[in-house]
């Protein structure tokens, strides 16, 4: 199910993409000049105001203004080695000059007065439109000597513009061309309407989501320390996040403010890569619940061991990514939202000098960490009623998504639609897989954005090729190379009891010691039937298990085939699996009537078990030849019988009680003997409830349903091929969960 | 995590009602065997365990049924079973228990029952 929603939404996703990107994406229509070529032309444009910036070292950087008629803006700063000044110029994504600042001290040619500066450079920003201006507006700069001219575009253009220049001291010192894309816009830059609300609603709870993280880790090292748990690995790792909280000062504000623009590539990671422990860290202390959503995660960042559930969560965040970025193409072109379009955040990458840096907004990874590591298991715990969560839930994560993902502009409805239709996806991926896919369908979400903007636009567009394959790549070796994680022992999986190892060393070597006896108990080879192929396993959960199977060699010549299962875990229900695997040789020693035999060890059982502890056993006695399975099931899960020919899969269940319940002949009168007259290509699977009752993150049961499902799958194979095909159905359901309970699995072939 | 479970006594025309809830497991069994041998040795011997709220019972969990059943059978009382989710009966109804125990659909069921066969017979 999960693998056939991952493959559908991967389809939807490229789909959507491939219809509406074209239309939809506005920078489609654009005209973008190459990197190259910008910084020449800025290079002129300086030395018309009189400063040669040749050899100076430049940077640029572009951004999208949410009302301009020219969205894209980008930005160039020439910065002179050895003295330090700096030029700015701008263009928008027309290539018209929109910006000029001049380097202090370095003013370029005097005017005759502040007015005549501003003139020639006005006659310049405007070139052949310069009769369209009205005469300039002149107002006092802030320092002495400093004049600031406004020349407004003569209404009735479709779009108003306006050009500002500064003077200083008969020089020009900045420039500035605003264009406005119609006219009812304020030409005020702080106009945010409610996207401001929405970043204010955010903000604060970003802030208080932070601040409360925080509390909670200080209060769980302050616990942890004098308990005396604390460790020296935990130690170093606090003694780094203190660090880190003390470094980010305001916290959660600074780590906001640092800036691509100005912040390089390192400090930027820096920061993001401690925030990111602390929430894991926090995220790990929070719910016993939620740690199977962390699992992949931490053993990623430990490096630990890389599980096949690791792979399965990158593949799904490679293969769900499509569809996220798709959301703002599906809102625009569902035309139910007229006025919204599709925000072209990202198309500041056309400019990038490293945009596979770019592609991923940090702050995006820190809030899905605190959304989904963070507050939902924290509601989880302290809110009891499931109606509640969402309430509280459901409006928090769209405005938070609406926010920070702002995929759409236009009406709110849109924006909110976009937020909580991106909540409902991140959501989906979270709740069927884990953290890590999460935050691998946001970082691939990034790459095929930016995959689609520079394959439009530009080349460079390999990188996120690469790095898409990259991923799918990591995902690959993971699922392969990966491990069964084994989640449900603390001791191997948390460093905080460390402690406890050396004398755990010791006890897994005596336990090692009864899990070889046991197992060498078990049938070493699996029995010759002409005409019939045979498969079994048993996987203790614990070192030492309860179940067992076993084949016998009848006197009359049949073959016995039996699974039992012994109540309760660990050692006492070992002692009393070999004790049932005695008695069951023993007593087929002397009768190879199934009723009878069932019954003796019945006896036997009761007289010698404590009165609460019981064994379940299915058992059939094989007639080769004749081709007939007696069974009889002792209280234990029913056997399935698959009849290939007529399309039938049955649950055997003909009455009868666990052994050692009672010794009374209320046990013979309920034994109920079964017999199945089997046909080419049936199967006959017993199993112990550890298969059935295995239980996944989700807590959902495998079941009977779906253990029918498999057999009938493996309706071609021989019993080895189909045994391990049932076997893994099991456990890509666990999906890296440790099963609970022991796990016994005998497939009966006909034919083969 | 330890999976919560809570057992909630109470007297139902007399007869003894201890109404179970949450997880009966290996961990939470013996809790359950103290209650019932609590009732037993207060000359409680006519019990009914109620478990409407009971959302899992191991193998464990059903071995405290059985260890007292001859005992307080012996001394005339017996052990009525009723509001299993269907989940938990299925549990119950594999091991043969249906055969064992009275097993019905809720408390007045349970004394009506009682009303009829104090013992069940076997």
């Amino acid at each position: 199910m999960k693998r056939n929603a991952a493959l559908a939404a991967a389809l939807a996703g490229v789909v959507m993409l491939t219809l509406w990107f074209g239309t939809y994406w506005p920078a489609s229509h654009w005209t973008v000049v190459p990197r190259a070529q910008l910084l020449e032309k800025g290079r002129q444009a300086a030395a018309h105001f009189g400063v040669d910036v040749g050899g100076w070292q430049a940077y640029a950087v572009a951004s999208v203004l949410k009302q301009g008629a020219a969205p894209l803006q980008l930005r160039i700063t020439y910065v002179a080695k050895e003295s330090k000044r700096a030029a700015e110029i701008g263009f928008d994504s027309s290539g018209a000059l929109t910006y000029w600042r001049a380097p202090e001290d370095e003013r370029g040619p005097k005017f005759a007065s502040n007015e005549a500066a501003a003139q020639a450079a006005f006659q310049y920003m405007a070139g052949a439109e310069a009769a369209r201006y009205q005469s300039p507006r002149r107002s006092a700069g802030d320092d002495a000597g400093e004049d600031e001219y406004e020349f407004r575009r003569v209404p009735g253009a479709p779009f108003r513009e306006r050009i500002k220049v500064t003077a200083k001291d008969a020089a020009v010192e900045r420039v500035e061309r605003k264009t406005y894309a119609s006219l009812s816009d304020e030409d005020d830059d702080d106009d945010d309407g409610y996207w401001g609300i929405l970043a204010a609603l955010s903000g604060v709870m970003q802030t208080a989501g932070f601040v409360v993280v925080l509390s909670v880790f200080i209060l769980w090292v302050a616990r942890k320390s004098i308990s005396g748990v604390f460790q020296r690995r935990m130690a170093a790792g606090t003694f780094l996040i203190m660090l880190a909280a003390l470094l980010l000062g305001s916290g959660w504000d600074k780590i906001h403010s640092v800036n691509l623009e100005h912040d390089t590539p390192g400090v930027v990671a820096f920061y993001t890569a401690l925030t990111m422990l602390l929430y894991a860290a926090v995220g790990r202390g929070i719910s016993a619940k939620a740690r199977p959503k962390w699992m992949s995660l931490e053993q990623l960042c430990l490096l630990a061991p890389v599980a096949k559930a690791t792979g399965e969560s990158i593949a799904a965040g490679v293969l769900f990514s499509p569809l996220l970025a798709a959301i703002p193409f599906l809102i625009v072109a569902c035309g139910l939202f007229p006025g919204s379009s599709v925000w072209p955040q990202e198309a500041a990458l056309l400019y990038d000098r490293a945009p596979l840096w770019d592609s991923g907004e940090m702050k995006v990874f820190l809030v899905l960490l605190l959304f989904f590591g963070f507050v939902v298991p924290a509601l989880e715990r302290l809110v009891r009623f499931g109606w509640l969560r969402w309430v509280i839930l459901l409006p928090l994560g769209t405005v938070l998504f609406a926010y920070v993902w702002r995929g759409v502009s236009g009406p709110l409805d849109a924006a909110l639609t976009a937020g909580l239709l991106t909540l409902a996806l991140f959501w989906f991926v979270w709740a069927q897989f884990d953290l890590l896919a999460v935050l691998t369908m946001q970082l691939a979400g990034g790459f095929v954005m930016a995959l689609l903007i520079l394959g439009q636009k530009h080349e460079g567009a390999w990188i996120f090729v690469l790095a898409l394959l990259l991923l799918a790549l990591a995902a690959l070796w993971c699922y392969r190379r990966g491990q069964e994680v084994a989640q449900g022992d603390p001791l191997a999986t948390n460093p905080m009891l460390t402690g406890f190892r050396a004398e755990r060393e010791k006890l897994l070597a005596e336990f090692s010691v009864a899990r070889r006896a046991q197992q060498d108990m078990l049938p070493q080879a699996m029995p010759e039937i002409p005409g019939y192929s045979i498969a079994a396993s048993c996987t203790p959960s614990l070192e030492v298990g309860g179940d067992l199977y076993d084949f016998l060699n009848l006197q009359d010549g049949r073959i016995g085939i039996g699974v039992a299962d012994v109540s309760g875990k660990g050692v006492p229900a070992a002692l009393y699996m070999t004790l049932t695997k005695g008695l069951l040789s023993s007593v087929t020693k002397n009768s190879s009537e199934l009723g009878p035999v069932v019954e003796e060890v019945n006896r036997h059982l009761h007289s010698v078990t404590r009165k609460k502890v019981f064994v379940t056993m299915a058992l059939g006695f094989l007639d080769a030849k004749k081709r007939v399975l007696e069974c009889v099931r002792a209280g234990h899960n029913p056997m399935v019988w698959r009849q290939k020919g007529k399309g039938l899969t049955t649950l055997v269940t003909p009455g009868g009680l666990g052994l050692g319940i009672t010794g009374s002949k209320v046990f013979g009168a309920q034994l109920k003997v079964e017999e199945l007259a089997l046909a080419e290509g049936d199967a006959v699977v017993f199993y112990s409830d550890g298969i059935t009752e295995a239980m996944n993150a989700s807590l959902e049961q495998f079941g009977e349903q779906r253990l029918m499902e498999a057999v009938e799958r493996a309706d071609s194979l021989e019993a080895t091929a189909a045994h391990d095909s049932i076997l893994g159905e099991v456990r890509s359901f666990l999906d890296g969960v440790h099963p609970q309970d022991d796990m016994t699995l005998v497939v009966l072939r006909v034919g083969g | 995590m330890a999976n919560p479970f809570s057992i909630h006594k109470s007297t139902e025309q007399g007869l003894s009602v201890l109404a179970l809830e949450g997880y009966l497991d290996a961990h939470t069994a013996p809790e359950f065997e103290k209650a019932v041998q609590g009732e037993f040795q207060a000359g409680h011997i006519q019990m009914v365990v109620e478990c409407s709220r009971l959302t899992y019972i191991s193998s464990a969990g059903l071995g405290v049924f059985m260890s007292f059943i001859e005992e307080i059978r012996e001394a005339g009382g017996d052990i009525k079973i009723c509001a299993l989710a269907p989940k938990v009966f299925q549990v119950f109804d594999i091991l043969g228990f249906s055969a064992l125990f009275d097993i019905v659909p809720d408390l007045p069921a349970a004394v009506e029952r009682y009303r009829e066969a104090p013992v069940k017979e076997t």
